[in-house]
């Protein structure tokens, strides 16, 4: 099936201002009738719930989180672009436009990267409304300071805790509709089902992660804001309760799943320390700006870096890319890096690191500029690694940071189920094969205040309020699927514990599915997913019982999703035989080692549609017509 | 390493809790507390037993969902670092290490170190914001904000709400959370309009969620992760001073 | 926030159930009873001018029963208000924290921080003792200025204080209740300006060492009276 966008015609900076006049709206009085279900309480879910809330709407909010605060979009560190132009260094909107379009190498759709850009700087007024402490210069004006892939400073930041401060000014706005009862917020609450009624979303089922209830809500139309995947390959930078369920448990109830297979690999984290790793922390990519990368030139060579002379190093991406240095992309650093290791050059505990060093900039500028740039990230260095950076050269690794895949939108945000919408870094809609640095807290933020709240009144204008209750049969079918599995995960009573699958699968799919895959690499992925599944669905080991707090049970039920879903990106991977942003197939490169791109064939959206979970599953097309920039080589050389 | 631990155990809020002693093995000096109580977690449950229910998610030290007393101070021994970032090498071979949940009224105990938070929602919800509507707001340099304002703003703004300060207490008092929402927004152009109101109302949440009074041990500020400051609460009390004056 | 509402949702009445409210009223209550000690050493500090000095004062004091019984007034108030409150605070954040915690490090609470209900409650007890000795008069009934009378006529007050005061067992008491006052006020002075909101981030490690002047200084002055009798300096 060919997938229509439903991207609005006319010029391409008129598409979103005649869109908004050609759709439906709901009169006030009518608001009140209708209820909407937004799970997840991200910068999407908040800012959505907030916003539907104040509108008139009676919104049902869940998180699994113990409070809606503290969703993992409080994490990001580095800021949110805006296209303002304050600096007057030759902004604007279409540049904002150009330039995550040109990131995401031309695998976005023109008309939602556009109207993201066009409601950038709304974005930001509504931050400072709210009290959000942006950084300000010594004459009171907001600062900018720029970030990767841009060449004009348009990136809003509120010191290395951006994320945080945006959230928490969208969890504020949250807070006084609760006040205001426009909004009730479900925390300690997890979606396990979408409930499809006569083909359109209708309802969810969730389990009380404290009492273990499962329970059904009904409403007009629900959203998703359940952001990303990268959990799937276990060790990431998100959060340890981040999962595909929700969205995984949508497209089992048909919703399709777009471009699982981009995924975007951060090439600076600290590196794994041991089996016992949960999680990996981002280093702020702003210390290549003065780190040089390097590892020892001959392999194996464990000697203690000062004691490598400089010409037994390797300062690979001086050596390959002169022109850029250590600040090559993301995407190329990372690869680069963990080909040194592969190669037996990497350095630290395991061997998969690179020296990051910076004993030339503290000869240059002195430790004490040094420390004034970076002295709170050499602080967080050293809690975690026990080593100080002033010394001696940190060791970086990549490591799985961001999803751009995710359910497939169309222009309005919904989904191919009709009352199914899908917010933030869930949908698959605005950053291609590559997000930019400050573009996640834009799109998430975007989305939330002020996309959906137009978009969702064209849909709920076209249905009757309250049209199904929880008596309806799907509903109490949905409950028994759900309390089914886990009853069953319950009753296996094997020998591994859950985890145990969770890192075996996260081993699997980045060595295979991870920053260089091939066909080869891809179908022993294939091979290897199912069989793991299999395993664990006879030999998992669930403790506790399932009416209580039960983490166990929570995780098990996520890591079910992951081991289809991690199929699912491999498969998606396999079917890409291009290399675009994130998505590198070593089959397809340039010479020089970049990214080559087949505009020809793979100009599309994939959009994977569930057939069953023996059978492969379907794949919809959704072209990407260009009409507005050309389709250049993304080349930072 | 090999360590000795002491943990509370309660099944649920209306059961009997105590200490119960687990013995965490091998343990490496690199691995974070929580991978280390990931450790022990995962020998009970290749025994058949019930790993220790705790609450964690970023593990990166900003979320602020880890919520552990040990040894006796909330988030453990180092200074302005979360029990998520607070690594083993802090500990010596054959330690005894006590671990207790958050203890307050205002927490009531959900599983073994789970708290319910949400009374912190609560003050919040009472006021801890702007009444700003989304769209309709003036452009974001239109009112400009002195950068000594905007700085004591963010100093305060980044309160994690982790409720160690509660914890901290000997009161179990919240005045150093409510504070710091409270000065955030008092020190802005933009939360001036309502600061008077907001002062009052959430001080009163306050009381109402049951927590106890501040009588200035400044133990929350030696406990806060992120180092807030009592200076704060200071300024809580002159905008109640001022409200009540207006 | 709330629906329509300039300015404070507290009632005058309500708002003194208000957390904050109740610590200012504590505060202020605390530094006029501070006040109220120096005051009073003013007086005691006539003794070291021999048996005219505090003699006088005393009968001065007496010549204006007005004066007096407002001062009292005040004073009974400010002490009621302050202990009431106190007890009232303490029992709630007791009931802040039902279940305590098996092990305890505490990195800045302070003796005095932690006793306040407590140096409260022996300076309660100790004040009556006073009143009983040195107003009422029957702790030493054989010395009473009530019915000893100097000289010049007057209530002989230096010939109360000096023999009282000789007896280790009295003075014992004295020293206990300025050890209570000492470390309740060390706590309190720099308490009650945070309280007031008249401390910053400079100011308050200034306000915590003046809270230690006061405390050593109001300890000092007022046991000097009892230690130079026993020493026999002041005979």
């Amino acid at each position: 099936m060919i997938l229509d966008g439903k991207c609005p015609s006319g010029p391409l900076a008129q598409k979103w201002d005649k869109h908004r006049q050609d759709m439906k709206l709901v009169n006030p009085a009518n608001k009140r009738k209708f209820r909407i279900i937004v799970v997840g309480t991200g910068l999407a879910g908040a800012s959505a719930a907030a916003t539907l809330g104040e509108l008139g709407y009676n919104v049902d909010a869940f998180c699994y989180q113990d409070s809606s605060r503290r969703a993992h979009s409080i994490a990001a560190q580095g800021g949110i672009n805006a296209a303002k132009n304050y600096p007057n260094d030759g902004d604007s909107i279409f540049r904002l436009f150009y330039d995550t379009i040109k990131g995401g190498d031309f695998r976005a759709r023109e008309a939602n990267v556009y109207r993201l850009a066009q409601v950038s700087n709304n974005i930001i007024d509504q931050c400072v409304a709210q009290g959000v402490p942006f950084a300000r210069d010594y004459a009171g004006y907001l600062d900018n300071r720029s970030f990767g892939g841009a060449q004009v400073s348009r990136t809003f930041y509120a010191r290395g805790q951006t994320g945080q401060q945006l959230l928490l000014g969208a969890y504020s706005a949250l807070s006084r509709q609760v006040k205001a009862g426009t909004v009730k917020v479900h925390t300690r609450t997890e979606m396990l089902d979408l409930v499809v009624v006569d083909g359109e979303a209708k309802g969810i089922t969730v389990r009380d992660l404290v009492t273990g209830q499962i329970s059904s809500y009904a409403a007009d139309a629900v959203c998703l804001c359940t952001g990303g995947y990268v959990n799937v390959y276990y060790l990431s930078t998100n959060a340890q309760g981040c999962s595909v369920t929700a969205t995984y448990r949508a497209y089992k109830k048909g919703a399709f799943f777009a471009n699982p297979c981009f995924t975007q690999i951060h090439p600076t984290c600290i590196p794994v320390s041991g089996e016992h790793q949960s999680k990996l922390t981002l280093m702020s990519e702003s210390l290549r700006n003065d780190g040089r990368v390097w590892v020892p030139l001959k392999k194996g060579d464990k000697r203690p870096p000062h004691e490598i002379p400089e010409n037994e190093r390797d300062y690979y991406l001086e050596r390959k890319y002169p022109s850029f240095g250590n600040l090559a992309p993301r995407d190329i650093s990372s690869r680069a890096a963990k080909e040194a290791c592969d190669d037996g050059r990497g350095v630290g505990p395991g061997g998969f690191g690179v020296y990051l060093d910076f004993a030339d900039a503290i000869k240059r500028l002195g430790e004490d500029k040094i420390r004034e740039r970076y002295g709170n990230l050499f602080e967080m260095y050293e809690r975690i690694t026990d080593e100080n950076a002033y010394k001696q050269p940190m060791r970086i690794y990549p490591a799985l940071h961001y999803a751009m895949g995710g359910l497939w939108v169309d222009y309005n945000l919904q989904s191919n189920i009709p009352g199914l919408f899908v917010l933030g870094e869930a949908n698959f809609s605005d950053h291609g094969a590559n997000r930019l640095g400050a573009s996640a807290l834009m799109q998430g933020l975007a989305d939330g205040y002020f996309v959906i709240p137009y978009t969702i009144a064209n849909y709920l204008a076209q249905t009757k309020p309250g049209k199904v209750t929880t008596d309806h049969p799907e509903f109490r079918k949905s409950q028994e699927d759900v309390s089914t599995q886990i009853k069953k995960l319950l009753s296996i009573n094997g020998k591994r514990t859950p985890k145990e699958f969770h890192r075996e699968l996260g081993k699997v799919m980045w060595e295979h599915v991870g920053m260089a895959r091939s066909e080869q690499s891809l179908k022993k992925a294939l091979h290897l997913i199912p069989e793991i599944r299999e395993e664990f669905w006879k030999n998992v080991k669930v403790v506790g019982s399932g009416a209580e707090l039960n983490q166990e049970l929570e995780r098990a039920g996520r890591i079910a999703d992951f081991l289809e879903f991690g199929e699912l990106l491999a498969r998606d991977a396999l079917n890409r035989n291009e290399s675009c942003g994130g998505h590198f197939r070593v089959e397809y490169q340039m010479p020089d080692g970049e990214a080559k791109r087949d505009d020809e064939n793979y100009s599309y959206v994939a959009a994977w549609e569930f057939k069953g979970l023996d059978s492969a599953p379907e794949l919809h097309k959704e072209p990407l017509v260009f009409e507005n920039v050309h389709l250049g080589i993304r080349s930072y050389k | 390493m090999n360590l000795n631990l002491y943990v509370w155990r309660q099944k649920g809020p209306n059961a009997p809790g105590k200490l119960e002693q687990l013995q965490a093995k091998n343990i490496s000096p690199d691995m974070s507390f929580l991978e280390m109580l990931d450790e022990v977690n995962e020998d009970l449950v290749r025994n058949g037993k019930e790993p220790i229910a705790f609450d964690h998610d970023c593990r990166e030290g900003i979320c602020g969902t880890c919520s552990q007393v040990i040894n006796g101070i909330p988030h453990g021994p180092q200074e302005r670092t979360t029990v998520c970032q607070l690594h083993m090498r802090k500990f010596k071979d054959g330690d005894s290490i006590y671990i207790e949940p958050w203890r307050a009224k205002a927490f009531p105990l959900i599983k073994d170190l789970i708290v319910d938070r949400s009374a912190l929602d609560r003050i919040i919800q009472a006021g801890g914001y702007t009444s700003c509507h989304t769209g309709g707001v003036p452009d974001g340099n239109a009112i400009l904000i002195p950068k000594p304002d905007a700085d004591t703003a963010m100093d305060a703004a980044e309160c994690i709400g982790c409720g160690a300060c509660v914890a901290a207490c000997p009161n179990g008092s919240a005045m150093l959370f409510t504070s710091a929402k409270v000065s955030q927004l008092a020190s802005l152009p933009q939360g001036r309009a309502e600061a008077a109101q907001r002062v009052c109302v959430m001080t009163e949440a306050m009381l109402n969620e049951g927590f106890g009074n501040c009588s200035n041990h400044y133990e929350c500020q030696a406990a806060c992760p992120k180092g807030i400051k009592v200076s704060f609460i200071a300024k809580l009390n002159r905008e109640f001073l001022k409200a009540q004056i207006k | 926030m709330a629906p329509a509402s300039n300015g404070c949702t507290c009632s005058c009445l309500k708002v003194f159930a208000n957390p904050v409210a109740k610590k200012m009223l504590m505060a202020i209550t605390g530094i006029g009873l501070v006040a109220f000690l120096f005051v009073h050493l003013i007086g005691n500090l006539s003794l070291y001018a021999g048996p005219g000095g505090i003699n006088a004062y005393g009968q001065t004091l007496h010549s204006l029963p007005p004066v007096v019984w407002a001062f009292r007034a005040g004073l009974i108030l400010l002490l009621v208000v302050h202990i009431w409150l106190g007890i009232k605070v303490t029992l709630e954040n007791q009931a802040a924290r039902p279940t305590p915690y098996a092990q305890r490090t505490y990195l800045k609470v302070t003796l005095a921080s932690r006793t306040m209900i407590w140096t409260g409650a022996i300076i309660g007890v100790i004040l009556v003792y006073h009143i009983l000795h040195f107003t009422v008069q029957m702790i030493c009934p054989e010395t009473a200025a009530n019915t000893l009378k100097d000289t010049l006529g007057r209530p002989d007050v230096y010939t109360m204080v000096v023999s009282s005061f000789r007896k280790i067992g009295i003075s014992l008491v004295y020293l206990v209740w300025m050890g209570a006052v000492a470390l309740h006020v060390s706590h309190g002075v720099h308490s009650s300006l945070q309280t007031m909101g008249l401390a910053g981030e400079q100011t308050l490690p200034l306000w915590t060492r003046l809270a230690l002047c006061v405390a050593a200084f109001v300890f000092i002055a007022y046991t000097s009276i009892p230690a130079t009798i026993l020493a026999g300096i002041v005979k």
